[in-house]
């Protein structure tokens, strides 16, 4: 028998997982997270009394593995973990911006985007100081402030959220590997591509 | 004065007071002031403040695109350093505008803010574009999609705003040298020359 905690963990990565693929977060209910995740409604209740909690946890759980995989991916070497860490958030903030756009936003759904947004905003941009620290050479130039690069690399991953941009390429996986061509062409030089761990 | 005149000294009126940094205190009241038309003329022609700084923003609009077409015919290096510190002294003096806005007195001004977000998401991409087909060799490789990176260095140079800049480097000259090298590194150069904000 599965334990309350091991059940916690599964209600938050099926409320992840529906709030991903269908998008719609105020369509989640206790009801349809037992159905999807296939326990009872009473093992919800036993964990939580409102779905603004389960979302709330549901965004740091998240958010928590996305940091964790962003530590490992500083230990790869420069040109490498640059392109990499790039692609890993631009998964990030497609939901992101996906979400925050909608209008009319529950206060729920607003808490959440708020916890993601100051992780977006304050915790992000020190992923790539450090890669830019430690691979002084991805600086274009030497006297240029490390810190205020790397919040220009967040900026530019924004690129692709724009009406216009998606208009142009509707496909979010190419428009993401789009994106990301062009931002590791800053680092890259006149070489085609920057090599990049897959997931 | 005849109907045009009055047009233009409103315009003008409200276009100096912008330049002289006056933004938060624009009203139909100073407008009147410093343009010589009185209050209920000017109302009578633009019923509020939105609508006379959404004519200039039009007005600005239009020498904006022809000055920045313009410069896209030109080649090389020197031309583009020209077309973007063109933008990107304008959208500067917009984004220090924006700013100084409260909720209250963003009424006056939010159709104009609208129309230069408009501007700089739709038309400047286009503008870079033009450039960089007649520039390829200034693209930082030869396998990047013109149309994108033309939408790309446009949402780039939203970044060199005050606001974002001044957290890093507080000195105009820090401003500007930051600015330089992160848009020289758009195109593969240590730094491009740019006005001094």
């Amino acid at each position: 028998m599965p334990t309350s905690k091991s059940y916690k963990k599964k209600i938050l990565e099926t409320t992840h997982h529906i709030a991903t693929t269908e998008g719609d977060v105020k369509s989640i209910t206790f009801k349809k997270i037992a159905a999807v995740a296939g326990i009872k409604v009473k093992d919800i209740e036993n964990e939580y009394s409102n779905m603004a909690d389960v979302f709330y946890d549901t965004g740091c759980m998240h958010i928590g593995h996305h940091e964790a995989r962003s530590k490992k991916i500083l230990n790869l070497s420069g040109e490498y973990a640059m392109g990499t860490m790039i692609k890993h958030d631009l998964g990030l903030l497609i939901y992101y911006t996906r979400d925050s756009a909608k209008e009319n936003l529950d206060p729920v759904t607003k808490r959440v985007l708020n916890f993601v947004k100051n992780y977006i905003e304050t915790v992000m941009p020190e992923y790539y100081f450090k890669i830019l620290i430690k691979s002084p050479t991805l600086i274009p130039n030497k006297n240029l402030n490390a810190k205020l690069y790397a919040s220009f690399i967040i900026h530019s991953m924004f690129f692709y959220t724009k009406e216009e941009v998606i208009s142009l390429e509707p496909n979010s996986k190419e428009l993401t590997k789009i994106t990301q061509k062009l931002i590791v062409s800053l680092f890259s030089g006149s070489k085609e591509e920057m090599k990049i761990e897959q997931d | 004065m005849n109907t045009s005149a009055i047009n233009s000294g409103i315009l003008d009126a409200t276009y100096n007071l912008f330049f002289e940094g006056e933004i938060q205190n624009i009203s139909i009241q100073e407008i009147s002031k410093k343009s010589g038309i009185s209050a209920d003329e000017i109302i009578s022609i633009y019923p509020s403040l939105d609508d006379i700084t959404r004519t200039l923003a039009e007005r600005n609009i239009v020498t904006l695109k022809k000055e920045g077409l313009e410069l896209a015919k030109g080649k090389g290096l020197e031309k583009l350093r020209q077309l973007i510190s063109h933008d990107i002294l304008f959208f500067y003096r917009v984004e220090v505008d924006r700013i100084l806005l409260t909720e209250q007195t963003m009424e006056g001004h939010k159709s104009a803010l609208r129309l230069f977000d408009d501007y700089f998401n739709t038309e400047m991409p286009k503008i870079y574009y033009e450039f960089l087909n007649n520039n390829q060799e200034l693209l930082p490789s030869k396998y990047i999609d013109i149309n994108f990176y033309a939408h790309f260095i446009s949402h780039s140079l939203k970044f060199f705003n005050y606001v974002t800049l001044e957290h890093f480097e507080t000195t105009s000259e820090g401003r500007r040298n930051a600015t330089e090298q992160i848009v020289g590194s758009l195109f593969g150069l240590d730094y491009l020359e740019m006005p001094k904000f």
